[in-house]
């Protein structure tokens, strides 16, 4: 009789990966997550462009509504 | 939390367990497919940390969110196909960190030849997860995890003795 649980972990162990793939994915990661941190925009709204906003969500609103 | 110390505890997550979750894709199958899925659920890490919904118990988040990743890719790759057999094809071991050698490609083919279910459950077991965790992430009983598990282990040792691998 043998215990299989140690052949386990060597199994297990040999679908590790290399180093070099360790490297690419976090090489990958680290593009996209700066990609998307360099796509968030910053919009500061005082009254005068909510005003704006209101006006122009209205104008879509009623276009929305003609065209439906 | 200020940028350095997102990156830096994204930096220890990554360390502490890249290595097990790519190679609990690997063994689901294979190697081509566990790093784009390994790279995903570490993206998903990522937005945990910038969001700082830092969980208590990383591991278990990690791989709970990887299973999850797992049965959404079988979901949308097979679609119309039944997913298990889909995920019985025999995986890769290239790109893997150590070359095996005779004795060594033994033990992993005892592994390959099983069943996809049993060789995920092997391997989430070989990483130190309790039945209920495992069945927590596979949304099963922690009962069935077990016995599940008996027979996963009895067919990979019947394997290993196929390979004439009988001692330690």
């Amino acid at each position: 009789m043998f215990e299989p649980e140690n052949l386990l972990q060597q199994a297990v162990a040999a679908f590790q990966p290399s180093n070099a793939v360790f490297a690419r994915v976090k090489n990958r990661i680290c593009k996209e997550t700066k990609k998307t941190q360099s796509s968030v925009v910053l919009v500061y709204v005082n009254q005068n462009s909510q005003k704006i906003f209101k006006s122009v969500f209205k104008k879509y609103n009623k276009l929305m509504q003609k065209i439906a | 939390m200020s940028t350095g110390e997102k990156d830096a505890a994204f930096d220890r997550v990554y360390a502490e367990l890249f290595r097990d979750v790519f190679a609990y894709f690997n063994v689901c199958f294979g190697a081509e497919t566990a790093e784009d899925l390994a790279q995903e659920t570490f993206l998903r890490v990522w937005k945990a940390v910038d969001s700082s919904r830092i969980p208590d118990n990383w591991r278990a988040w990690v791989f709970r969110c990887a299973v999850n990743l797992k049965n959404d890719f079988l979901r949308q790759k097979y679609a119309g196909e039944k997913a298990q057999t889909a995920a019985e094809q025999m995986v890769s071991v290239q790109d893997t960190a150590i070359a095996p050698d005779g004795a060594q490609l033994s033990i992993q083919r005892a592994l390959t030849r099983l069943p996809a279910a049993d060789r995920e459950l092997l391997t989430l077991k070989s990483f130190g997860f309790t039945s209920e965790e495992i069945g927590e992430f596979l949304k099963i009983s922690a009962s069935a995890v077990r016995t599940r598990l008996q027979k996963a282990k009895q067919s990979f040792k019947i394997n290993l003795e196929k390979e004439g691998v009988t001692d330690v």
